[in-house]
């Protein structure tokens, strides 16, 4: 084991280029041994640029249209769209209008590009970690689509590290990014029942004697982690005198492992709102919360010291 | 999630929240807008106390020096939507240190003006509704009630039970509360409403005649102006500089409009609905003023408003200067009304107190968090999901201010405004810097105009910054905010005897607390560093590149 061991943990990156930019230099820039990811790669939403002339442009970002030229024009124009955590999509006005006609198709367009952008950032995460020697565990969350797990387990640096436990430098990492139920029915989500029984047969592993790090997408139910805004029926932010109203969405189900097996760390994303941390037991459970439209990376840096956690900061970089 | 439009198409995925509607967004602004507690200064004291000076005049100038901190606000707010206020804004652009100190100086404040909406919550709140009701309806021991409201123990007792209760019910839970602040909110409103509705129909024959009747003075109206104008009240022609100085008094309650900065979604939109809520907060807020002013002054009149305060009610057998809604009671007759204006009276007293203490315990949450403040600040209650630990102390700062505020006249009203004056310059600064030190997430913001070339938030932040050194000008000025140390641009710090004034004093206390977050960062960042933390590292952004 390591006798010092700074790991630099963050999550929820959703689609911002610059973000996960930043997340593949923090190593280096805060002098942590390694980074692990918490799950929530890929973005929610796509900007289409139609093309409405020879090598002329038009897109609309955030209610501004923006004419530009191929080039430079163009490039900059991608480039703020991706600092927001949108997809840049080239397209013509004919599949602008199938796209808004047609879900099926508007999805597969959603895939292609996700995993357009998945594989390159694999290939760049593989480059730049792998020159500056620092391990890194990576896993999809709850909003990553199934073709995204298949993208990270290609990497030849970096270690999609869902649903195993994974050695790094003493400690047992164990990883699972699915959530239980949300309203909005993403991609990779599962009852309570089911998350327990995923979680048992992961944890099933792990040797009781050495320490063990949790990183789980979902936080633990009623830990101060997993405050989201409460929201009506149709998806309203609900309010009251200027203030909006919390309530605790995390999961039973891995509240209750923590309880159980009290890793030494336990590791959360999900709730971008929800930068805390607590103590469960004898078990630090963190969640550095996520701001990736603003193009800053939330994460946390933990020092762990023979087996235990020996400090915790939480950066905005 | 259904496609939305043809330029941004969403799929499904966590969190994507639908906006507050503009309607929604605007009340919860102008429920930290206290209108009662504004109309309530201005007509108690500008009349009396500020010879020359136009009431309506002064809420323009008000709005015109809040407006564009306001749209600073208001732009920060639509760049960075989940960050949640100026502490993070100004850390981002300026650094951790003056973040800290911008953040801290609100923190400070926000402790110290507990004790203030505590203590108007018996003196203007209660003490004049059991008052009021009790002289229209004959009830000697609602009278005393009144009467003991607003005496320092009665302030104190009813002020330590709200501040207890409000830390009580927030360490539960927001829910009840906040059902019962937005129902409190309609019946303010209605109040004010009902006030309107009285001025217009009334007339200043009937309200002399009620005022005599309730106060048993037979020639009540006169009598007061008589009794003030002996006593040194006077009235002068109207004077730009005398509308100018007692905007401290408008100020101190119209450049709380930007709470929904707190609300953002997570998808930035094109809407816009932040950027326009807080301005239109401080118009609302300021047209409803200026036409029941107005009213006031057209049907009571603006000589007897002045003399009543000067007189403090002594004429009329009061142990203070009624309060516009006593006196639209007595116009209308009705103790009813009373009853109604008096109750919606309650609300506004206190209205800023729920949001201070929320907002200081969530900045002593944000600091835990980023490591500046202990751990134990960041603790949120498993049960109740809320910071307990920091509700209380907030809860005890805020009863301190209460006592010291209810018993020492020294403490006077205004003069934290002079430190929140200099956290928004800060914030200004931070806007004039923004597109320079953040460039691309300006340019990528939906805020990333530009007119004649220059960023307009650039714009807006020297136009507020301006407009907060004129203010700042206005409250050393003002003989009545407690940091009256200018004469024109003529300071004097001393006395005859040549010892510093206690204004000078209570000045040199606001630049303490404004320099405190400085102090307090930079103590933690020592301590930090010998456990082998870098606090500084907390706001440093990754080069990309």
């Amino acid at each position: 084991m390591k006798k010092r061991l700074t790991l630099f943990y963050a999550s929820d990156i959703h689609g911002s280029e610059r973000v996960f930019r930043k997340f593949l230099r923090a190593a280096p820039h805060y002098r942590a041994d390694a980074v692990v990811f918490g799950g929530d790669i890929t973005g929610k939403a796509l900007v289409p640029i139609v093309e409405v002339g020879p090598g002329r442009f038009r897109g609309e970002l955030l209610g501004i249209a923006h004419d530009v030229d191929a080039g430079a024009g163009l490039d900059g124009l991608e480039s703020k769209i991706r600092t927001n955590g949108f997809y840049p999509y080239r397209t013509t006005a004919d599949e602008v209008a199938r796209m808004s006609a047609d879900p099926a198709y508007l999805r597969s367009v959603f895939s292609r590009v996700m995993a357009q952008t998945a594989e390159r950032w694999v290939t760049l995460a593989d480059e730049q970690l792998r020159a500056a020697g620092v391990p890194a565990l990576m896993m999809p969350g709850n909003d990553d689509e199934p073709e995204v797990k298949r993208l990270l387990a290609q990497g030849e640096w970096i270690v999609d590290a869902e649903g195993r436990i994974v050695e790094l430098e003493g400690y047992q990492v164990a990883s699972y990014g699915y959530a239980t139920t949300t309203p909005w029915h993403s991609p990779r989500e599962v009852t309570e029942e089911a998350m327990a029984e995923a979680l048992d047969a992961l944890l099933a592993g792990i040797d009781p004697s050495r320490p063990v790090i949790f990183n789980f997408h979902d936080p633990p139910n009623d830990s101060g982690l997993d405050l989201a805004h409460k929201l009506t029926v149709d998806l309203r932010v609900q309010s009251g005198a200027g203030m909006p109203l919390l309530s605790s969405v995390g999961s039973r189900s891995v509240r209750a492992v923590i309880e159980r097996v009290q890793p030494v760390l336990s590791l959360h994303g999900h709730i971008h709102e929800s930068r805390a941390s607590t103590r469960i037991g004898r078990t630090l459970a963190v969640n550095p919360g996520s701001v990736y439209g603003e193009g800053t990376l939330q994460g946390v840096l933990i020092t762990l010291e023979a087996g235990k956690v020996v400090g915790h900061q939480f950066v905005s970089g | 999630m259904s496609v939305q439009s043809t330029s941004l198409f969403q799929r499904q995925a966590t969190g994507l929240v639908r906006e507050a509607g503009t309607w929604s967004t605007l009340i919860y602004n102008i429920n930290f807008v206290s209108i009662g507690l504004m109309m309530l200064f201005v007509l108690q004291l500008e009349p009396a106390f500020y010879p020359g000076g136009n009431m309506l005049v002064s809420y323009l100038m008000a709005l015109a020096v809040v407006l564009p901190t306001s749209f600073v606000f208001a732009m920060f707010a639509a760049a960075m939507p989940r960050s949640g206020g100026d502490y993070v804004y100004v850390s981002r652009i300026l650094g951790p240190r003056l973040g800290m100190m911008s953040s801290f100086i609100n923190t400070v404040w926000w402790f110290i003006y507990g004790g203030v909406p505590s203590a108007f919550f018996a003196r203007y709140g209660l003490g004049p509704l059991c008052r009021n009701v009790g002289i229209m309806s004959g009830n000697q021991a609602l009278i005393d009630l009144g009467a003991w409201f607003v005496t320092p123990e009665g302030t104190i007792i009813t002020g330590i039970l709200l501040v207890t209760a409000l830390v009580v019910a927030f360490s539960l839970g927001l829910h009840v509360y906040f059902r019962v602040q937005n129902a409190l909110f309609v019946v303010a409103m209605v109040g004010l409403a009902v006030i309107g509705f009285v001025l217009l129909t009334g007339s200043n024959e009937q309200f002399q005649a009620n005022l005599a009747t309730y106060s048993g003075v037979p020639n009540a109206y006169q009598d007061v102006i008589d009794a003030a104008t002996a006593t040194g009240f006077t009235e002068a022609p109207f004077s730009w500089y005398w509308s100018l100085i007692p905007i401290t008094w408008i100020y101190l309650e119209l450049v709380f409009n930007q709470s929904s900065a707190y609300i953002g979604g997570e998808i930035k939109r094109a809407s816009r609905i932040q950027l326009w809520s807080m301005p239109l907060t401080a118009v609302i807020c300021v047209g409803v003023a200026m036409l029941l002013t107005w009213l006031f002054q057209q049907t009571i009149g603006t000589t007897f408003l002045g003399a009543v305060s000067w007189d403090a009610g002594a004429t009329i057998g009061l142990s203070s200067a009624p309060t516009f809604s006593e006196l639209a009671a007595y116009m209308s007759g009705s103790t009813i009304v009373a009853v109604i204006v008096g109750i919606g009276f309650v609300f506004w007293s206190y209205t800023w107190l729920p949001g201070q203490i929320l907002n200081a315990s969530r900045n002593l949450l944000a600091y835990s968090v980023d490591g500046v403040f202990p751990a134990r600040f960041g603790s949120v209650n498993e049960r109740y999901h809320t910071p307990v630990f920091s509700l209380v102390i907030v809860g005890l700062g805020s009863i301190a201010a209460l006592i010291v505020y209810a018993t020492n006249s020294d403490f006077t009203t205004l003069t934290g405004i002079v430190a929140f004056i200099v956290s928004f310059i800060i914030v200004s600064i931070a806007a004039i810097l923004f597109p320079r030190r953040k460039r691309d997430v300006w340019a990528a913001s939906p805020v990333a105009w530009t007119w004649g070339g220059l960023p307009v938030i650039s714009i807006a932040g020297v136009v507020s910054l301006a407009a907060l050194i004129v203010t700042l000008w206005v409250f050393l000025n003002d003989p009545l905010a407690g940091v009256f140390v200018l004469d024109g641009f003529t300071p004097h710090f001393t006395d005859e005897s040549g010892a510093l004034t206690k204004d000078s004093i209570r000045l040199l206390i606001t630049i303490g607390t404004v320099l405190s977050g400085l102090v307090v960062f930079e103590v933690s960042r020592i301590i930090r560093a010998r456990r082998g933390v870098r606090l500084e590292a907390a706001f440093e952004e990754i080069p990309v590149e």
